[in-house]
C-alpha cells in the first residue's frame, strides 16, 4: 500500500511536471500535482498509524515529509503570488526526493528514544521541513533562472531574483521558529538550550547563511548573481546540516544521531 | 611668456577616510582574530569566568550600550554608520560563521589535544569576533530605536530580541551551575561531582524512592556473513517489534513469532518465562527462507544471567534479537518531604533549580541500581528566553510580511 501511494505520488508530480511545462490548462495540472500530495500525504498518515509514532525520526521519514511539502509549497505559492515560475522546479524535487525514498526507505524502525517522546518533536519538526522545502525551492528557482539566463546567453535579470526571494521570506522565518523551538526543546530534555553539538552548529551555520542572503539583497538589490548565488550556497549548507553533518568527523560526538537508521 | 600650467596633485585618501565599507571591517576582524590568537598564545586558554562577572558586564556592556546610545543620536556619524551599517554585519557575521565551520566540522577532542582548547567555542578568537558581531547588532537597534513604527518594531523583535538571548547566554555561560547526583534506592544524598568530579554540597537533600524504567520489544536483524564489509557482517536494520503471534516479512524471509517471554532463562533444557527484571527477552521463531526452506527455534538477545541465542538459516547467516531499547525511565525522589518524578523531557523545578534526568546503569536496564540526576542552575534564563521570545514574535510578523507579499 505504501509503495503504491509511493508510486501515484511520483506519477502525479511527474505528469504535472509535464503538463506545467507544456503551458495549457495549468489548473489541470494544479489538480494532478495535488492528487500526488494527497498520496503523499495519505503515506505519511498510514507510516504514523503503522509505525506507532510520528514518522520524523529517520532521515528517510524526513525525506518523505520534504517530498509531499515541496510540490504542495510550489502549488500554493504558485496560487498565492500568480506565478508559475516555482511550478516545474517544485514538482521535478518532489520526484526527486520521492524516488530516492522508494530506494532508500529507511523508515523501519517503530521504536522512539525517550529524549524524542516531546510535545516539541512534531512542531519542530514540521516547521523545519516546511522551512527547508520552501528554502530548497528558493534555491531551484535561482538555479532554474540562472540556467534559463546561461542557454539563452542573456545576462541575469532583477526580475530573477524576485520569486526566489518571496521564498526566502516564507523560509526564513520557519527555519527561526524551527531553531528556537529545538532550543526550547532542548532545555526541557538536556537542561540546557544550546550546546554546539554539531547538529546544532550547522542548524546555525544555515541560519546565518540566509541571513546574510536577505542582508545581501537588502545592500545589494541590483546584483542578482551576487543574490542567487548566496541562495544557492545557502542551500549547500542547509543539505551539509540535513544530511552531511552526519558524515562528517564531529558526528560521532552529536547527540542527534537518532536520524540515522539503525 | 606662456604660462606652464602644473598638474595639481591630489592627495589620495587614506584607507580609513571616506566611505568606509567591507575592506575596512575585513581588516577590523582579521585583526581581532589575530589579537584573538595572540591572547591564545600569550595567556592560553583561560575561562573568561575567571574574571568576576560584574568586571566582564562592564567591560561588555559599556562598548555595546554606548554604540546604541551614539547611534540613536548621531546615525549619520561616519564610523557609526559604518559600524552599525550592513557591510560590517555581513563581514563579522561571515568570520563568525566561518569560525563555527571549523567548529562544526573538527571534532571537540582535536581542539582538545592538538589546539589546548578544552571548549572552541570558549576560545578568545570565536569570543573575541563574536563580540564584534553583537557590537554590530546592538548598535544597528539603536539607529532604529526611534519612531515607533510598525516596520521599526518588527526589526527590534528580531534584532534586539537576538542581542538579548546573546546577551542572556553570556551571562548563562559566566553563571551557570551544572553538577550531577548519583543517588541509590533509598539512600539520601548531599554531595554532587562537576565535569571535573569536583565534589560540592547540594542545595537540598535528594532521596531516590524508585527506579522505572519501560522498554520496547526487542527487534531482530538478519545477519549474513560478508567479509567486504568492515566488520565482517552484513545487517538487515532491526524493523520488526517481537510479540507473539505475529507474521512479518525480514529482508525476503517470513517470520512468525510464535512465543514470546518478556523476561526469559534458558534452564538447560527448555525457555522459561522468569519474573526478574534483569532477565533478557526469548522469541520462539519460525522462519521460512526465500527459497522454500523452513527452520524453527529460539533467540535472545542476552544479559548478565543469560546467555545470547541466535537461529542459524544457513551457515553463514543467522537471525538475531536486538537488545531492547529504552521507552522511558524516570526517576522518583523526595526532596525536603514532597515527593517529586524526573523523567527525560520531564524536568522537576525546585527553588531555582531545575532536576533532569541524566542516566543510570544501562548494563543493568530496568533493574539499575542508581540514577544519575543533573541539577542546574541558570541564571540567565530567564533574560535568554526573554529574546527568544521576542525573536519568534518577530519570525512571525516576518512571516505574515512574506505571506503578505511585502518585500
Amino acid at each position: 500500500m505504501n509503495a503504491t501511494l509511493a508510486y501515484v505520488a511520483v506519477g502525479s508530480w511527474t505528469l504535472a511536471a509535464g503538463m506545467y511545462a507544456w503551458r495549457r490548462r495549468p489548473w489541470m495540472a494544479d489538480l494532478v500535482a495535488m492528487i500526488g500530495v494527497f498520496a503523499g500525504a495519505m503515506l505519511l498518515g498510514l507510516l504514523w498509524a503503522s509505525l506507532g509514532r510520528p514518522p520524523m525520526r529517520t532521515l528517510g521519514e524526513t525525506r518523505w515529509w520534504y517530498a509531499v511539502c515541496v510540490p504542495l509549497l510550489g502549488v500554493l505559492i504558485g496560487w498565492r503570488f500568480q506565478t508559475r515560475v516555482l511550478a516545474v522546479p517544485s514538482m521535478l524535487m518532489g520526484v526527486m526526493f520521492a524516488l530516492f525514498n522508494l530506494r532508500h526507505p529507511e523508515y523501519m524502525d517503530r521504536t522512539l528514544m525517550p529524549a524524542l517522546q516531546s510535545p516539541w518533536f512534531v512542531p519542530h519538526v514540521v516547521v523545519y521541513m516546511v522551512a527547508y522545502s520552501a528554502l530548497g525551492l528558493s534555491s531551484a528557482v535561482a538555479a532554474w533562472n540562472w540556467a534559463g539566463r546561461l542557454i539563452r546567453r542573456q545576462p541575469l535579470q532583477i526580475e530573477d531574483t524576485d520569486v526566489p526571494h518571496r521564498l526566502v521570506l516564507i523560509g526564513l522565518p520557519l527555519l527561526t521558529c524551527g531553531l528556537l523551538f529545538g532550543a526550547l526543546w532542548a532545555k526541557e530534555a538536556w537542561g540546557h538550550y544550546w550546546t554546539w553539538d554539531p547538529k546544532e552548529t550547522w542548524a546555525f551555520l544555515t541560519w546565518m547563511a540566509y541571513l546574510m542572503y536577505l542582508h545581501l539583497r537588502q545592500k545589494h538589490p541590483l546584483k542578482p548573481a551576487l543574490t542567487l548565488g548566496a541562495l544557492i550556497v545557502g542551500f549547500g549548507v542547509l543539505m551539509a546540516c540535513w544530511f552531511g553533518v552526519n558524515y562528517l568527523p564531529t558526528a560521532q560526538e552529536s547527540v542527534h544521531t537518532y536520524t540515522q537508521p539503525e | 611668456m606662456s604660462s606652464i600650467a602644473r598638474p595639481t596633485t591630489v592627495a589620495k585618501p587614506g584607507f580609513w577616510d571616506g566611505n568606509l565599507g567591507y575592506a575596512q571591517a575585513f581588516v577590523t576582524v582579521v585583526t581581532t582574530m589575530t589579537v584573538g590568537l595572540a591572547f591564545h598564545a600569550w595567556v592560553g586558554y583561560r575561562w573568561i569566568g575567571m574574571l568576576p562577572t560584574w568586571v566582564i558586564a562592564v567591560a561588555g556592556l559599556t562598548p555595546a550600550l554606548g554604540l546604541m546610545v551614539a547611534a540613536r543620536l548621531n546615525p549619520g556619524q561616519r564610523i557609526i554608520k559604518w559600524l552599525t551599517g550592513i557591510p560590517f554585519a555581513v563581514t563579522t557575521c561571515t568570520a563568525v560563521g566561518l569560525l563555527a565551520l571549523a567548529g562544526g566540522i573538527v571534532p571537540a577532542s582535536v581542539w582538545a589535544e592538538r589546539f589546548g582548547l578544552p571548549s572552541y567555542w570558549g576560545s578568545w578568537p570565536f569570543l573575541m569576533v563574536g563580540y564584534l558581531m553583537l557590537l554590530s547588532l546592538v548598535g544597528s537597534c539603536g539607529r532604529r530605536l526611534w519612531p515607533l513604527t510598525y516596520t521599526n518594531v518588527v526589526y527590534q523583535a528580531s534584532h534586539l530580541g537576538l542581542a538579548i538571548a546573546l546577551l542572556g547566554g553570556a551571562y548563562s555561560g559566566l553563571t551557570l551551575e551544572r553538577k550531577r547526583m548519583v543517588l541509590f534506592k533509598g539512600m539520601p544524598a548531599e554531595t554532587m561531582v562537576d565535569e571535573q568530579n569536583r565534589e560540592f554540597k547540594a542545595p537540598f537533600e535528594v532521596e531516590l524512592r524508585e527506579f522505572r524504567m519501560e522498554v520496547f520489544n526487542p527487534t531482530l536483524t538478519l545477519a549474513t556473513i560478508d567479509e567486504k564489509s568492515p566488520d565482517g557482517l552484513q545487517q538487515s536494520a532491526g524493523s520488526l517489534l517481537l510479540k507473539k503471534g505475529i507474521t512479518e516479512k525480514v529482508a525476503g524471509h517470513t517470520v512468525t513469532v510464535e512465543k514470546f517471554f518478556k523476561h526469559a532463562a534458558y534452564d538447560g533444557l527448555h525457555w522459561r518465562e522468569v519474573p526478574w527484571k534483569t532477565a533478557a527477552p526469548a522469541a520462539f521463531l519460525r522462519v521460512r527462507t526465500p527459497d522454500g526452506k523452513e527452520k524453527s527455534g529460539w533467540i535472545c538477545s542476552g544479559s548478565p544471567e543469560t546467555m545470547p541465542a541466535y537461529l542459524m538459516l544457513r551457515d553463514d547467516q543467522a537471525i538475531l534479537m536486538n537488545p531492547p531499547r529504552p521507552k522511558k525511565f524516570e526517576s522518583e525522589l523526595r526532596i525536603e518531604g514532597k515527593d517529586y518524578r524526573v523523567g527525560v523531557n520531564e524536568p522537576a523545578h525546585i527553588g531555582g533549580y531545575d532536576l533532569y534526568q541524566f542516566s543510570y546503569d544501562e548494563k543493568m536496564g530496568a533493574a539499575s541500581g542508581y540514577s544519575v540526576i543533573e541539577i542546574v542552575r541558570d541564571q540567565g534564563l530567564p533574560i535568554v528566553y526573554a529574546g527568544i521570545f521576542m525573536m519568534l514574535g518577530g519570525a512571525l510578523l516576518h512571516l505574515g510580511n512574506g505571506i503578505g507579499g511585502k518585500k
